[in-house]
């Protein structure tokens, strides 16, 4: 009896142990993120997972460490990854089974300096325009899926005599057709014209269509998309409207930032609208975040002789605005500390409400903005530096 | 005079002058007491004993240097970069093969925190021919390397150390003549004359041509038709390197008027083609970058100009030019082929450019010796440095609307100062103090408005260092030194790029107190060396990274620990060994607040990105008689290794999911045989024996196995008469 006993013991072992042993040890990654962390003389662009909502300080113990800077974009639960540097390279990423990033592949174009806007359409077909002007003129078309290059576009026709930089800002599409926000720089950085142009762009053809311009207001900063994460100067509303943010005049300092529009199924600027922020918010304004029903924010500067880059301190406060209205709603909300206008604000948008990046003087903080309850609260803080991106993945 | 005679001789001279402390008057200045006795053996105990002695004298001197001889290399393959990693405290990191830019770490300071210098005159501003890494180990007779406190002699803003070539002067007719081969197409050759036209006047000839294609095979990423990135394996197709000089030398020695009076001129070119991009991703097909000099030096030495008062003049003039061409539209991959085509612009920069540049410069050092006493001396030496640079760019003109190169700067840096030197306690303690002043105007000119508005800065500082030698025993000593010393801003600096990198008037000269203890045991069979070092180093100008424009500041602290240790053994009259180990902790030291980052959480962390623990370790056999026909064979194993290291800062991210410069562990293995008479040799040497795969800089790939000969003839007579005075 005792043998059997004996026996019957070791086999629940053994079979416990067996059955310990397939179940898997999983961890599914519900959030992602992407923050600069480092400091002089060293910073680099961290992704990484999170299981849970993050809350109070979050370090980078669980991120991969990319080997240069990045801008992140992201489509149905996968984050993209644009690093700096020659040739333009764009990674996607997801998790493995143990909540650690993992690269699902990547392409590079020689030629290209660094992608700044990339755009999503469909599973299978999506944009991406790289910045510079001794670049190679063209935006990649590719295959989210499988991350293969499709087709290319080719910008040499948009080019202009003068220009020491070109920068794509951003990309939405309507029906046909693609609407690229572009900057003229001068070789000693001042603008080309200053004004707003935009590229329209055949993307069953992959030409270009025409190069519309609007000199209500100047050019355009900030290269965000709908996926990405970075000032965004281009959206389109439920009615298929389409809304462009410019900067101040720089050779006429007369000229306001401003919104300018190209109503739905058209390829042409709207003469009859232009929003002109300076006058009814009260100062220059840098972006638009569409939250619905014309809803939008902008980052409205409080040190206008520093705009549109701002100054080595946070000078830039969240504002509401109607663009159906054109009308100021004022300040999201004054419990906001200022922020970093150019190059470090972002929303995210999930479960109905709003993620803002908080770059701060002494901060790095994610509040969340709700439209329905008019509500900010601060929900966690970056320990590395500025947030790049936050994305809900699953 | 019989051949034992004049052994026992040489060695008592050489007996006196280190018992009396006058050592310093050996041929660092002068070789004109060997001169009187003439032998076969002085020819040995030329390369052996009196370099010896002065090298270890020097390194008997108060503060801490490491010295090597170079002569046993000439009949190698080795490199003066190759010598250099295999010195303790010293990293260096190449981005290539043969003629790539090479990166010294002194201690963990890099950069233009350290200084170089040729016969002791600074190579600041003379380009690219004058790099140090390029120089054949054939025209050198030793390398002295200062970790912490540099010398008086050595006249410039050294933070953090110097590095000093010293010259080939053989004091005999000479002619030596190398030539090798080796792997990627790499060919070199060498000739080193010197005729004595009469006792006290020589004539010398000096000329090299090296040349590499550097075509070593990597591991390189190249997109397929879809973008996606595919490792193949590729010879590197745009990286030849190409260096040629030549020198002619006409010198008196041992005269009524002089020691030594030499003019020297020169002239130097070299051809640079630019490979690739920082880390490797994107190569180029046709950037280069070239460079030459010509120039002239006088060189004057008498001890005893006046009683008791020694003097050295150094005067340089050099005229060089550069060309950086980045003029190609083409758009290339690793497999050398061209993708794509750009509309304007060049491969490396937005502009394009063919940015040639023209500098003069003049370089002066004195040194005036005033012997007080027996045992006590006053230096006094000034080493002034100016230049003038103007360039053009035609490209880049075209691209901006106006030439931005076209903006002449100038600087002068004049480094003054006086020291006391002093034996006591029986000559058991040397000790010397130095008191420097640095003086730095920069001309130039800023952008503003589109215009150009000249600026000018000037520094005036203090430095200072004391340093001492104790001995326990003629076997066994210590050495302590301390210093406080700067580094000025440099033109670029100051003035920026005037496109990106805005000027900055407003910038303060880097600070450094640095602190050397050492303990020294030498008993010529066994020696061991323990050296614990201190830096503190702020200041440091740095560029912060930024969205569009830009300025140096400065921005950074650092604290640098560590200790070195260095030994050596003769097994036996055959077989010696000798090595190092070096860590050095560098710690962040700044405060820096940038855009909400928590800084506290890197003070104290480890700076990234430069290597912190390191070793070498060689064997050496030597057999003067093989196959009983007096064939000298030597045969060498060196071994080193290089610790990993992170890219960025080590408390960032996932530790597997980190970037590393991965650990290194490299092999030369090599002989020479030497012909009777030793006239001829021929060696043999591979180096990255086991073919691994070397990383320098994060992802940039060094050379595997290669392999390379040499051949040299060298036959030397000596002075066979010399009248003193």
């Amino acid at each position: 009896m005792k043998k059997v006993l004996l026996i019957a013991g070791v086999i629940t072992v053994i079979f416990s142990s067996c059955k310990k042993k397939d179940v898997l040890q999983t961890t599914q990654i519900n959030y992602a993120a992407a923050v600069t962390g480092g400091t002089y003389p060293s910073t680099t662009t961290y992704f990484m997972g999170f299981k849970d909502f993050p809350t109070g300080q979050v370090g980078t113990s669980n991120a991969v460490e990319l080997s240069s800077d990045g801008q992140m974009f992201s489509y149905k639960g996968y984050s993209y990854i644009s690093t700096f540097g020659e040739p333009a390279t764009l990674h996607k990423y997801g998790f493995d089974d143990n909540g650690k990033p993992k690269k699902l592949g990547s392409f590079a174009v020689p030629g290209l300096k660094v992608f700044g806007a990339v755009y999503f359409i469909s599973d299978t077909e999506a944009y991406a325009a790289a910045n510079g002007v001794s670049a190679v003129p063209k935006i990649i078309r590719f295959n989210p899926s499988n991350m293969q290059i499709t087709n290319t576009i080719n910008l040499a026709s948009i080019q202009k005599n003068g220009a020491g930089d070109v920068f794509y800002q951003g990309m939405v599409h309507h029906g046909n057709f693609l609407f690229v926000p572009v900057n003229y720089q001068t070789p000693m950085f001042t603008n080309l014209y200053d004004s707003v142009f935009v590229a329209v762009i055949d993307k069953t053809l992959g030409t270009v269509t025409k190069l519309i311009a609007d000199g209500r207001t100047a050019v355009p900063w900030g290269g965000g998309t709908e996926h990405g994460f970075s000032t965004n100067v281009i959206i389109k509303d439920e009615t298929g409207n389409i809304y462009i943010n410019g900067t101040n005049g720089i050779d006429d300092p007369s000229i306001p930032s401003g919104i300018v529009r190209i109503k739905a199924g058209e390829t042409d600027f709207d003469p009859g609208y232009f929003f002109n922020l300076r006058t009814i918010t009260g100062a220059d304004c840098l972006g638009i975040y569409y939250y619905g029903n014309g809803k939008a924010l902008t980052c409205r500067t409080e040190d206008p002789s520093s705009f549109p880059f701002g100054g080595l301190d946070a000078d830039y406060k969240y504002w509401k605005i109607d663009l159906n209205n054109i009308s100021s709603q004022g300040e999201l909300s004054p419990a906001l500390p200022k922020v970093y206008g150019f190059g470090f604000t972002f929303i995210s948008k999930f479960d109905n409400k709003f993620y803002l990046s908080m770059p701060a003087t002494n901060s790095n903080a994610i509040y969340s903005f709700s439209p329905e309850l008019n509500t900010v609260k601060k929900e966690f803080e970056f320990t590395a530096g500025p947030c790049n991106g936050f994305i809900k993945v699953n | 005079m019989n051949l034992l005679l004049k052994i026992i001789l040489i060695k008592l001279v050489i007996i006196f002058l280190l018992r009396y402390n006058l050592i310093f008057l050996l041929p660092l200045y002068s070789l004109s007491a060997w001169g009187q006795i003439d032998s076969a053996a002085i020819k040995k105990l030329e390369d052996v004993t009196i370099t010896s002695s002065v090298i270890k004298v020097m390194q008997q001197k108060p503060g801490n240097v490491s010295i090597i001889n170079t002569k046993p290399y000439y009949k190698t393959n080795q490199n003066i970069i190759d010598i250099f990693k295999r010195i303790s405290g010293v990293r260096i990191r190449v981005n290539g093969g043969y003629g790539s830019r090479a990166d010294f770490f002194l201690n963990g300071i890099t950069g233009k925190q350290v200084k170089f210098f040729i016969d002791g005159m600074p190579t600041d501003n003379l380009g690219e021919t004058q790099t140090i890494g390029i120089i054949p180990v054939e025209q050198t007779e030793r390398v002295e390397v200062y970790k912490g406190v540099v010398p008086l002699e050595l006249g410039s803003d050294a933070l953090g150390g110097a590095i000093n070539i010293v010259t080939r002067k053989d004091a005999m007719d000479v002619l030596d003549v190398t030539a090798a081969a080796g792997s990627f197409n790499t060919y070199k050759l060498n000739l080193y004359s010197k005729k004595y036209l009469s006792p006290k006047f020589y004539i010398s000839a000096l000329g090299s041509y090296n040349i590499s294609d550097n075509n070593y095979p990597v591991d390189a990423e190249i997109p397929n038709q879809y973008g996606n990135i595919e490792i193949k394996k590729v010879k590197r197709f745009h990286n030849r390197f190409n260096f040629k000089n030549v020198k002619a030398i006409a010198g008196f020695t041992n005269t009524n008027w002089c020691d030594m009076f030499s003019i020297q001129l020169q002239a130097a070119a070299t051809q640079d083609e630019i490979q690739h991009n920082f880390i490797m991703r994107q190569p180029y097909g046709k950037a280069r970058f070239s460079s030459n000099i010509n120039g002239i030096q006088i060189w004057y030495q008498k001890n005893k100009f006046v009683k008791n008062i020694d003097f050295n003049s150094i005067v340089s003039l050099d005229n060089s030019k550069s060309l950086f061409m980045d003029t190609a539209l083409s758009v290339y991959n690793w497999e050398g082929k061209i993708v794509d085509t750009r509309l304007i612009g060049g491969e490396i920069s937005s502009s394009g450019n063919l940015l040639s540049t023209h500098t003069k410069s003049l370089n002066s050092r004195q040194i005036i010796q005033y012997h007080i006493s027996p045992n006590i001396k006053i230096n006094i030496a000034n080493t002034l440095q100016y230049f003038n640079r103007t360039g053009k760019d035609p490209v880049a003109t075209k691209f901006y609307g106006f030439d931005i190169f076209n903006n002449p700067q100038s600087a002068i840096k004049n480094i003054a100062g006086i020291s006391i030197e002093s034996k006591s306690l029986k000559d058991k303690l040397l000790h010397i103090s130095t008191v420097k002043y640095h003086y730095g105007k920069i001309q130039g000119n800023r952008l503003k408005d589109l215009s150009f508005e000249p600026i000018n800065r000037t520094y005036n500082r203090i430095g200072y260092n004391s340093a001492l030698t104790y001995f326990f025993s003629n076997k066994f000593f210590i050495k302590a030194s301390y210093e406080k010393t700067m580094r000025l801003p440099d033109e670029t600096e100051v003035f920026g790029d005037l496109v990106l990198i805005k000027a900055n008037p407003g910038l303060q000269p880097e600070l450094a107190e640095n602190i050397n203890v050492s303990t020294v045991f030498n008993n010529g069979k066994k020696a061991l060396e323990i050296t614990g070092f201190y830096r503190n180093v702020h200041n440091t100008i740095f560029l912060p990274p930024s969205i569009l424009f830009s300025q140096y500041s400065n921005l950074l602290k650092m604290r640098v620990s560590g200790i070195e240790i260095n030994g050596k053994y003769d097994i036996s009259n055959s077989l010696s060994i000798e090595g190092n180990i070096t860590y050095q902790d560098l710690r962040n030291r700044s405060f820096i607040n940038t855009s909400g980052i928590n800084d506290d959480k890197y003070i104290n962390a480890r700076m990234p990105n430069i290597p912190y623990f390191f070793a070498n370790a060689g064997f050496q056999y030597n057999h003067n008689s093989l196959l009983n026909k007096k064939i000298a064979l030597q045969a060498y194993l060196y071994n080193s290794y290089v610790h990993n290291y992170y890219l960025y800062w080590s408390q960032d991210g996932d530790p597997e999911l980190k970037n590393i410069i991965p650990k290194q562990f490299l092999q030369t293995l090599g002989f020479s045989l030497t012909h009777p008479a030793n006239r001829i040799s021929i060696s043999c040497e591979v180096n990255n024996l086991l073919g691994s795969k070397m990383y320098d800089n994060y992802k940039v790939q060094l050379p595997g196995r290669n392999i390379n000969i040499k051949l040299r003839y060298h036959i030397s007579h000596t002075i066979k008469k010399i009248n003193k005075k």
